[in-house]
């Protein structure tokens, strides 16, 4: 009788236990909800864009313009990759997942990893090599964006074009899917951040600046098995295809490279898309060329448009559009809109209706001068000979753009959008990069810069939504490559190519606090928390850092 | 006889100029043929006292960019920091100059800039030349600005600008020292050459020389 009693007992202990277990694995499971309520666990950074609206707002605020000047390193993982560091980390209950970009010369570690690391300490748990070939690369560097996560599975894009899904317990790997098999005269080499919606994994491909058909991909999360797949470029028998002349629609470009966002309310999701090819080549696609340098409103679940804007017709500027576009409900006119932001690489800073792509406003955000204004569609009006074919004409912005693809923020508690920005900077004729100093793409060492105000710079800005009037700016002598996050706590973070990481007050931009960390910064910073103790993390140069206030 | 109008220059860093900003900077003179030798001479003289602040095969300030192969093709397309050539291996700098003028001169503080690299060929022509040591403020590459500092305490510190960023500027100073100085200190900040023209201080004939002794230096 005793015995049985011990052996009652003990399966009510293992019951018991087995439900706790079971518990704690439900609750480790990222669900789609989750990542959906995002606001409801904001020591997590479950997306790129730390939400699915695309807006790196963290609702921390242990951090604020009183105490940020107390913020000091916590740790510092150094990637054994030469390449930069784009990549926004994820954090789960914890656990830090990074991305180590494919190094540019083949060596033991320099292959994509897959990194866990502890976010309180550093330290690594595990590390995923993925082998890429040397010859895969976008146009601008063998870079990586970031991983999504879903349940318990990471997934990335890879540089070769293939989508992957890794365990991320133990970092082994799951799936690996050919997104595509390029043709020989191109690549769609993956450098974003997948975004998940629902049980779906959508993402899309570089290599605009070649010969492709750009397009947009959901694939089960579980299988990997590709459900739809949407071109940027209309076919033959679809509305737009006639903005190609020819056949070049059929390696117009339009790549996609910057992770969209996503409007539950709706089921629409939301991306940029990038410049036409070849992109100084207007008379080989005569047209507006779309959807090109376009928002593109997707139905999440078929991939079916919904609508789209084109913010740069016939583009020859390289005017991607491969911008986070940012949703945010703005009162416009004095009546609430589900607004639709985003700061394009064409020097304006747009607000459109998210749920018809209605154009409400759009206002130079920097110095242009290749339009003048917009008709009553919202189409811009172009001032002739302000384009790359004109040989003796300075155009602003320059071919690399008033921004790029790193993220801007946008704070729903000062309401304001903040974006990081070059200022007068300018192509001359024929599309030369203009000012007697050259600024290049982003890359990972500390550069002299010489340049002056009247040849470039970078700038922070914020910009009220309702107006896009600016409402501070933080200047800086170097052009940025850095994104923006801003908090609860009212600071707002960033960096650029002078290798400063610092915090600005979100309300007036007062600079509270700076830190040289010895690179390029590149990405955007995020925000997580562990044990109730804030970071703020951001990569530069080659290496990931953490900060926290001092205790 | 070299009449000072072309039709576009490049620049080290491979800025095209156009003709009608050159116009608007090029000296309309016409020179006569130069001697190196009588260059070389007003060049190390008191009368260009250039070596107070030029270099060449050794000897000389660090101060200006380094002219030793100043009449070759730029090295690597051009865009080099300071001066187109390296001071030899172990060149002793010299003692400044006995007499140094009240501003020193700073022949190519941004003239010789434009001449550098002018012709990926040839060098830079005679014309370029010209402009560089008439005009030193009119073109300049920014590898080769120079500040001065007014600061906050009264103090004025001018050097070859190495690089700017938001807090702070790095500079080569007249003493040849590298000094990072923050921007809190500086009350005023101002990009020009601290290099006079010499459009007063040499008759054609004189530069005319100047750029012969220039255009014969090729480095080793």
């Amino acid at each position: 009788m005793r015995r049985r009693l011990l052996t009652l007992r003990g399966a009510l202990i293992l019951i018991v236990a087995l439900t706790v277990v079971a518990v704690m694995s439900i609750q480790a499971q990222v669900t789609f909800d989750r990542i959906l309520r995002a606001d409801r666990e904001p020591s997590n950074w479950l997306t790129y864009s730390g939400n699915v609206l695309g807006q790196r707002y963290s609702l921390l605020n242990q951090i604020t313009p009183g105490n940020v000047k107390n913020l000091e390193l916590q740790w510092i993982w150094q990637s054994p990759s030469l390449e930069k560091y784009e990549t926004t980390s994820i954090v789960v209950d914890g656990i830090l997942y990074t991305v180590q970009a494919p190094t540019t010369t083949p060596t033991a570690d320099g292959n994509t990893q897959i990194v866990a690391l502890d976010a309180a300490t550093g330290r690594p748990f595990w590390r995923f090599t993925y082998p890429i070939p040397m010859t895969a690369r976008a146009c601008c560097g063998r870079v990586n964006r970031g991983v999504a996560i879903l349940g318990d599975t990471l997934y990335m894009g890879t540089l070769n074009s293939h989508l992957i899904a890794v365990n991320a317990k133990n970092g082994t790997l799951l799936w690996d899917t050919t997104v595509i098999v390029p043709p020989t005269n191109a690549t769609y080499p993956i450098t974003v951040a997948p975004l998940v919606v629902k049980d779906k994994i959508i993402i899309g491909t570089a290599g605009g600046d070649g010969a492709i058909r750009g397009f947009l991909a959901a694939f089960d999360a579980k299988t990997g098995k590709e459900v739809w797949r949407f071109y940027t470029i209309p076919g033959p028998d679809e509305p737009g295809n006639d903005s190609w002349s020819g056949e070049s629609w059929k390696t117009g470009g339009a790549g996609i490279w910057t992770t969209g966002s996503y409007d539950a309310e709706t089921n629409l999701t939301f991306w940029g898309t990038g410049n036409p090819n070849p992109t100084g080549n207007g008379p080989s696609r005569l047209g507006d060329n779309l959807y090109s340098d376009s928002v593109v409103a997707l139905d999440a679940d078929t991939g079916k448009l919904k609508w789209h804007y084109q913010f740069t017709p016939h583009d020859e500027m390289d005017y991607d559009s491969t911008q986070v576009p940012v949703l945010a409900d703005v009162e416009f006119r004095g009546q609430m809109r589900k607004g639709l932001l985003l700061a394009n690489r064409n020097g304006l800073m747009y607000l459109l209706d998210r749920t018809t792509g209605e154009f409400l406003q759009g206002k130079p955000y920097v110095n242009v001068n290749w339009m003048s204004g917009f008709d009553a569609k919202g189409r811009p009006q172009r001032v002739a000979g302000r384009e790359r074919s004109s040989a003796e004409t300075a155009v602003m912005p320059t071919i690399l753009g008033a921004t790029n693809w790193y993220s801007p923020s946008f704070s729903p508690k000062t309401g304001l959008f903040y974006v990081s920005a070059w200022e007068n900077s300018k192509s001359g004729g024929g599309g030369q990069r203009g000012g007697a100093n050259t600024t290049p793409m982003g890359g990972i060492a500390l550069a002299p810069n010489t340049k002056t105000d009247e040849e470039g710079f970078g700038v922070v800005r914020a910009l009220d939504p309702r107006t896009l009037d600016k409402k501070w700016e933080f200047k800086m002598n170097d052009i940025t490559w850095a994104g923006v996050l801003s908090t609860a706590g009212d600071v707002v973070f960033s960096g650029g190519r002078e290798g400063y990481f610092f915090a600005l007050d979100a309300r007036s931009g007062a600079l509270l606090w700076k830190i040289p960390l010895g690179g390029q910064v590149n990405s955007g910073p995020m925000s997580y928390s562990v044990n109730g103790r804030q970071y703020i993390s951001v990569a530069a140069g080659t290496a990931l850092f953490s900060f926290a206030l001092r205790q | 006889m070299w009449r000072l109008r072309v039709p576009a220059i490049i620049l080290a860093t491979g800025l095209a100029i156009s003709p009608s900003l050159y116009a608007q900077t090029a000296p309309d003179i016409a020179l006569p043929a130069g001697d190196a030798t009588r260059g070389k001479a007003i060049f190390e003289g008191t009368k260009g006292n250039c070596r107070s602040c030029h270099r060449v095969a050794g000897v000389g300030s660090l101060f200006g960019p380094d002219l030793s192969a100043i009449g070759s093709p730029p090295r690597g397309g051009g865009g080099g920091r300071g001066g187109a050539a390296p001071a030899p291996a172990g060149a002793v700098a010299p003692a400044p100059a006995a007499t140094p003028a009240p501003v020193p001169p700073v022949p190519g503080g941004r003239g010789a800039q434009a001449a550098q690299g002018a012709n990926p060929a040839t060098g830079p022509t005679p014309q370029q030349f010209a402009q560089s040591i008439l005009d030193p403020n009119a073109v300049v590459t920014p590898q080769n600005r120079y500040v001065v500092l007014k600061m906050k305490d009264g103090k004025t510190i001018s050097g070859k600008l190495l690089s700017v960023d938001t807090f702070a500027y790095q500079i080569f100073d007249s003493s040849e020292k590298l000094a990072n100085i923050s921007k809190e200190n500086i009350r005023e900040a101002t990009m020009t050459s601290p290099m006079p023209s010499y459009r007063d201080k040499l008759t054609t004939q004189e530069l005319a020389d100047v750029i012969s002794y220039l255009t014969s230096l090729k480095g080793q």
